[in-house]
């Protein structure tokens, strides 16, 4: 990629990550799509959660109260990946794959602020890898200043949550009951459970020194580790 | 240096060579090239050694290893994200978590990570200081450049990385070597910079002489 132009995607599992795991156990994030969401006439919507991972994640690994969100709507013609750095600047295609319907497009001019309680694991169809969600970023930037901010920027301003949220993720599906199927009641114990662990002893901190993140791995696998011997799994 | 001693370097100067010159003339440039063609012999035969020992290495953990064993040995014995061994084997996050469940994976891929539990094992024997494989990989190959180690291990150059490691190859030259047109391609935009708040929260700005919050 020259540094002045916008990403071109290689292929969809370089965006996309739709396993069922993702989809029920995964934190929400940025680039998330959610169908079936109350619009503003009581029309369902489906929309792409569009704020930064910081912007976006409150105390306790609870979304914030209200979420910027993007419109998904269907395009006239199809978009390659070839497309992606020199057209529809206004938007960030969705592969037909993903079943969301045909030539979806999250709409990056077309906002809307949904309340946290619509926006529920049971109604999530995409999760974007770490690259997806630079490259949504990047797209969303450039659709708003016309500015080309390198992948490598938003990766160092948002790798450090990215990191938090795999960690949240492995935390959760090593020690959930029922795994890819569990409820949302099951769920949310144990992800305050992992902010009181990295909220103890000032690990939490360790996310934000270069190496930290490592550290804070080997931590948190540590702790999986004691309680799957203990038997608390 | 003494008086003595200053005369008589000039002396050795200003008097003709005892040897003939230009016979001292072309063998030393003989020396030279033959020192070159050795030095370069060497290089080649360390290269393929090392890559016979990532090759070796990766059979053992290919064929001695079921794919759970391996992303146990990747994930708690080098701390792997995830995230970085989907990005190895070109696959999504979830793909991993389901083969560490025991789920089928392609002998291609099975392939992929046992190569990356070779080359983690080799990168620590060759640099010990390297605590952190998954850390070194992520981080650029030069502060000028966008490519990270992971971007060279992909496109298949781990030799380089290991001689990278060793201080024996040099960051730009590895990169001359395995990307040749990188300045032009992946240079770093030197215009951007991230800057870190006190309290954590990042902001890209524009690169200035005033930017003195902490940069990563």
């Amino acid at each position: 990629m020259r540094v002045d132009e916008l990403a071109e995607p290689e292929g969809d599992d370089e965006l996309f990550d739709v396993g069922e795991e993702a989809l029920r156990l995964k934190p929400f994030m940025t680039g998330d799509v959610f169908v079936d969401v109350p619009g503003h006439d009581n029309e369902s919507i489906t929309v792409m959660i569009g704020g930064h991972p910081c912007v976006i994640r409150g105390g306790g690994g609870r979304l914030s109260n209200r979420v910027p969100c993007f419109v998904l709507k269907p395009t006239e013609s199809r978009i390659p990946y070839t497309d992606w750095p020199e057209h529809h600047w206004d938007k960030f295609p969705l592969s037909d794959a993903l079943g969301l319907g045909t030539r979806q497009a999250a709409r990056l001019n077309e906002w809307t602020s949904v309340h946290r309680s619509e926006l529920l694991r049971g109604r999530r169809r995409v999760t974007l890898t770490e690259r997806g969600v630079y490259i949504l970023q990047q797209r969303l930037t450039h659709s708003l200043t016309r500015c080309v901010v390198p992948l490598t920027e938003f990766e160092i301003a948002s790798k450090h949550v990215l990191r938090e949220v795999e960690l949240e993720w492995e935390w959760v599906a090593d020690l959930v009951p029922g795994g890819e199927s569990a409820a949302e009641s099951d769920i949310n114990p144990l992800v305050r459970e992992f902010h009181r662990f990295l909220d103890a002893e000032g690990r939490r901190e360790l996310l934000k020194q270069p190496g930290g993140e490592a550290r804070l791995r080997a931590l948190v696998r540590e702790e999986l580790q004691r309680r799957r011997r203990d038997g608390a799994v | 240096m003494t008086d003595m001693s200053i005369s008589a370097s000039r002396d050795a100067r200003t008097q003709p060579s005892q040897v003939n010159e230009p016979d001292l003339l072309s063998r030393s440039a003989e020396l030279r090239d033959e020192v070159g063609s050795t030095r370069t012999a060497v290089e080649n035969l360390h290269d393929s050694i090392q890559q016979s020992e990532l090759d070796k290495n990766a059979y053992v953990f290919e064929s001695s290893f079921d794919t759970p064993l391996l992303l146990e040995t990747l994930s708690e014995v080098h701390n792997f994200p995830w995230a970085i061994l989907a990005q190895v084997v070109g696959v999504t996050p979830t793909a991993v978590r389901k083969w560490r469940r025991g789920e089928s994976v392609t002998p291609a891929r099975h392939q992929a990570l046992a190569e990356l539990a070779s080359f983690a094992q080799l990168l620590q024997r060759v640099d010990p200081r390297v605590d952190d494989v998954a850390y070194w990989l992520e981080t650029p190959v030069a502060s000028d450049t966008s490519l990270t180690r992971l971007d060279v291990y992909r496109a298949g150059h781990r030799v380089e990385l290991l001689n990278i490691a060793a201080g024996r190859l040099g960051a730009h030259e590895a990169l001359d070597r395995v990307v040749p047109q990188w300045r032009e391609r992946f240079s770093r935009d030197s215009r951007f910079v991230t800057v870190f708040h006190d309290d954590g929260t990042p902001t890209i700005v524009m690169r200035s002489e005033d930017t003195t919050r902490e940069s990563r």
